[in-house]
């Protein structure tokens, strides 16, 4: 890869959080990148820390391989393999794509790292559904935003400025908006904005108790936590509003019945609705997330996890955690596709360990380097409302191939020599 | 390599051919003209005592999108019941209502469709549409685009844009996202309902627009017919599913003011208000004002009875019966200033009066549209029924005495508010051939397809006759995709790519200038980011593109 052959690239998408902001300004310096517009906190250092070119080596056995000699060790890994775990997917549609049926042609179970993250989300839609929106929805129409907790903010910094109104003139974002943060602490979620303090195990309580007061079937909740007139106060403020959205972030319910608060913040949407418009806004960190359990459910018609042990794809996600897959002993080889991660949190395992991504772990038995989707090549990543597929361009010539290209060639070469 | 196959029956009605002995040739991909004597055949197939179809077309099919991927999220006991595994050619899959899509290109084609159409395109989310599509095998795709209720041309409408400004508007989003018609659904209803308007029949004003529903088709349809675009305006009319919704279809028509329409799942805009429930047919009514405008079409969306799932941009509607959900769940969304979705599962029910009553409404439709031209063979797919009931459906029209028979196990009172008994009509093998390959390709201007003549793309099915249509049609001796055969007694023997096939449409590129301002301050992309090229539909979405110019 040359950086120095590169050019200032306007309006890039950024395809480190699910926001996928596509108004950045990124140029290449003479060995790295920088984001001279629009970078949020994560985009500044996502960007500063990409390796450049001394990285595009593959290692078996800590030992330095061209790609074809990789490609063909990590075939022979799992061919013979009668467990094999795929994990990480912080990679594109495409990435997802090839890592499915390599999954589904090896028998194998397929997750995601962080695939608890999204899980009390996707429980709710399948157990109840839901009523969602989206940026642009939001940016145009709402005139009250809460946002529960620190999570919206800290997964994705621009998102209040994503959601704001950008040009008020226009008569259908002609109004004020509101922001209530709930439990933000002292990430309060903009000057102006009013907040309520609360903790995140409180947040199922408080919903309920506006639900209550909508439904005029209780006026009196005496939580402890936050005051009969503070509720009452929030609930004239969600109901005075044209089109209030509900904001959070599955990473501030990960507690003991987590997923029961999440429910009650989906049925105060769906109470809402009734006699007046709401709406509901998931926000997730990582944009590979919401894409690979796009493509899962697309091909297979259920999320990860998904385990094609006996052929078929099951969806059984208690039985297909990592850890319990460990504990029977269902583990005998692991592989990691990556390329969008922070980090390679490659789960701890007896197992030998094949890695596909951007960095080369400490540990690793197998590892074969790949570009990062958005900045060494093209590809598909879903934003964070589900709704809209951005197309990322790649903004540096690079050799690396995509996770997508080595899985095809491993897929390849485990057809031809009839693994 | 040149084919022949030998001796079938052959059904083209956009050759005018009905049942006539004769050969057809293949070179590769394409029919061919007899060629001449002593011209070497490469294969011959053996079509004795079989009739041939041209490939199916389905033009009105949910099989791509992010609705169609929360109703397979949400259906998972369904999903759960019906796991496919991988074998050496067929990827795995789940779901027999809302299938996976591997599973979903298996059973079209094993049923001897090779194109279907996804109806409701909503533009931020055609990406996601067109990679659902290409992952559906065996099958070429196309799209409809949902306009309409998209802010941006409600605002064009409310502030009396130029003739010139809409009409580029519409063909550049339609370039823009790949498609190939344009559909409106509930026209204003979508946007409508985002400000808490619960309501809004074809002369009502939109709440904060004031434009009317009647308003918005006749602008869609005359800028459609300006672009050129061969598919009439799609149209999901007014009042979905309310009792007495007849006469908004009606009128839908009438403020189209002559100009074409295709009416979408028309069976549930036929409704009356007669009778003890206020729940009755206007199929005759619905007939009628198709007989009297040949400018007209319709597909039926007929319902059977089964657990199902009902998927719809129609968020105010959706919404409505939310609590007719079975099992009870739903989800709806607002989407991008553009339009919404709302899913939602639905149990059809033969001892239900109004269930009973929908699926007689349907038979109606069919039997009472006298010209087989203007009526397509649908479920809806999933909303009135999977796909894979057509077998089914088709019996029902061919057969009277079946279909009688099927009338004595619903509900009476239904049976006795239908018309359905006294109609005699049976279905021809030629009118069967109009409504499910020949009437949706000449609608949607596809003229290499559709049909058997000099020309046409070898996609074709070979039946063995029967007595019973519903064996007949579930299952082809052979269907043929692109010159390659890929079923064979049910089972299928290769998998081929589909291609996808959109409209190649002009536009002045200034319209492109005020968009950017657009969608800089009120979208969450920008316009750089939004339009879908040739070249990545064909290398990062996975299709190849088939483009279609009309003049």
């Amino acid at each position: 890869m040359s950086a120095t052959a590169s050019k200032i690239r306007n309006e890039a998408i950024c395809p480190f959080c699910a926001l996928l902001c596509d108004d950045i300004t990124v140029k290449p310096d003479s060995a790295d990148l920088s984001v001279e517009l629009n970078g949020c906190g994560i985009a500044q250092s996502r960007y500063s820390s990409i390796v450049q070119p001394t990285c595009n080596k593959c290692y078996v056995y800590g030992n330095t391989v061209d790609c074809t000699d990789a490609i063909q060790s990590a075939a022979e890994m799992i061919s013979k393999s009668k467990a094999m775990v795929i994990t990480g997917m912080y990679t594109d549609v495409a990435g997802s794509r090839a890592a499915l049926k390599l999954a589904e042609n090896k028998s194998a179970v397929i997750m995601q790292s962080d695939g608890e993250g999204n899980r009390s989300q996707t429980l709710r839609v399948q157990r109840s559904g839901g009523y969602f929106t989206t940026l642009s929805e939001i940016r145009n129409r709402a005139d009250l935003i809460v946002m529960f907790g620190r999570g919206p903010v800290s997964e994705c910094p621009r998102i209040l400025d994503m959601l704001r109104p950008r040009c008020p003139s226009t008569d259908i974002s002609a109004r004020k908006v509101l922001f209530v943060a709930i439990g933000a602490g002292d990430d309060s979620a903009s000057e102006g904005s009013t907040s309520f303090e609360c903790k995140p195990e409180q947040y199922g309580m408080l919903a309920d108790a506006i639900r209550l007061r909508v439904q005029n079937t209780r006026q009196n909740s005496k939580l402890g936590f936050i005051s009969d007139e503070q509720i009452d106060r929030l609930t004239g403020m969600i109901t005075r509003a044209n089109y209030p959205v509900l904001v959070w972030s599955e990473s501030d319910f990960k507690y003991s019945l987590g997923d029961l608060a999440i429910d009650s913040i989906n049925q105060l949407i769906e109470t809402l609705n009734i006699n007046r418009r709401c709406a509901g806004l998931v926000v997730s960190g990582s944009a590979s997330g919401p894409s690979v359990n796009q493509v899962a459910t697309w091909q297979f018609g259920k999320p990860l996890p998904l385990s094609f042990r006996t052929g078929e794809p099951v969806y059984f996600p208690e039985y297909h955690s990592f850890e319990s897959l460990e504990k029977r002993q269902d583990v005998d080889l692991v592989l990691w596709v990556g390329g969008l991660e922070d980090q390679s949190q490659i789960p701890r395992s007896k197992a030998d360990v094949i890695v596909i991504s951007h960095s080369k772990p400490t540990k690793s038995r197998l590892f074969i380097p790949v570009g990062i989707p958005g900045v060494h090549h093209d590809g598909h990543l879903f934003r964070t409302d589900q709704a809209v597929a951005m197309y990322v361009r790649r903004i540096v010539p690079s050799s690396l191939p995509s996770a997508a290209e080595v899985l095809t060639s491993v897929l390849g070469e485990l057809e031809s020599s009839r693994c | 390599m040149l084919t022949r196959i030998k001796g079938g029956a052959i059904y083209d009605p956009i050759n005018g051919i009905d049942g006539v002995m004769q050969d057809i040739y293949i070179d590769d991909n394409k029919i061919v003209d007899r060629p001449l004597d002593g011209t070497q055949i490469d294969q011959t197939i053996d079509a004795n005592g079989l009739f041939i179809m041209s490939g199916g077309i389905d033009i009105h099919t949910h099989i791509g999108g992010g609705k169609v991927n929360i109703a397979r999220m949400m259906m998972t006991e369904e999903c759960d019941a019906h796991q496919v595994a991988h074998d050496g050619l067929l990827r795995s899959g789940s779901g027999r209502i809302v299938p996976s899509t591997f599973i979903t290109g298996y059973e079209y084609a094993k049923l001897g469709y090779t194109m279907c159409f996804e109806p409701a395109i909503v533009p931020s989310n055609a990406r996601q549409a067109h990679m659902e599509m290409a992952d559906t095998p065996l099958l070429d795709t196309g799209g409809y685009l949902v306009l309409g209720n998209d802010e941006y041309f409600l605002n064009l409408l409310a502030k009396g844009a130029a003739t010139a400004t809409i009409r580029d508007y519409i063909a550049f989003m339609v370039d823009a996202t790949q498609c190939i018609g344009v559909k409106v659904v509930n026209p204003g209803g979508i946007s409508a309902f985002k400000f808490n308007q619960r309501a809004l029949d074809v002369d009502e004003p939109h709440r904060h627009y004031r434009v009317t529903p009647g308003e918005i088709v006749r602008t869609l349809a005359e800028a459609l017919h300006d672009i050129k675009l061969q598919h009439p305006l799609h149209v999901h009319t007014s009042n979905l599913g309310v009792p007495g919704n007849f006469a908004s279809t009606i009128s839908t028509v009438e403020a189209a003011d002559g100009l074409p329409l295709h009416l979408a799942h028309v069976q549930f805009h036929s409704y009356g208000t007669e009778g003890k429930q206020r729940f009755s047919s206007a199929a005759s009514e619905i007939a009628e004002a198709v007989k009297q405008n040949p400018q007209i079409s319709v597909d039926v969306g007929h319902v059977m009875f089964g657990q199902t799932v009902t998927i719809s941009a129609d968020t105010m509607h959706q919404f409505a019966n939310r609590n007719h959900a079975h099992p009870r769940k739903s989800t709806f969304m607002d989407i991008e200033c553009e339009a919404g979705c709302g899913v939602v599962p639905f149990r059809y029910r033969s001892e239900s009066y109004v269930n009973a009553l929908q699926w007689a409404v349907g038979l109606e439709l069919f039997l009472a549209i006298d010209n087989p031209w203007q009526v397509f063979l649908t479920t809806d797919h999933p909303n009135g029924a999977s796909f894979t009931t057509y077998p089914h459906l088709i019996r029902l029209l061919m057969d009277k005495g079946y279909r009688n028979d099927a009338l004595s196990t619903i509900n009476q009172s239904a049976v006795r508010m239908s018309c359905v008994a006294q109609m005699a009509r049976e279905y021809s093998l030629y009118e069967v051939a109009i409504i499910t390959r020949a009437g949706p390709a000449r609608s949607l201007g596809l003229k290499d397809r559709g049909h058997l003549g000099a020309g046409a793309n070898a996609d074709m099915v070979l039946y063995r006759q029967n007595d019973n249509w519903e064996t007949v049609f579930a299952n082809p001796v052979r269907v043929i995709k692109d010159g390659k055969t890929v079923v064979r007694d049910g089972k299928i023997e290769q998998v081929v790519a589909g291609r996808s096939h959109r409209a190649h449409l002009e536009y002045d590129e200034n319209i492109k200038r005020e968009l950017e301002q657009y969608f800089e301050h009120n979208g969450s992309m920008r316009l750089s980011n939004f339009s879908i090229s040739d070249d990545e539909m064909a290398n990062a979405i996975g299709s190849q593109v088939v483009k279609h110019k009309w003049n």
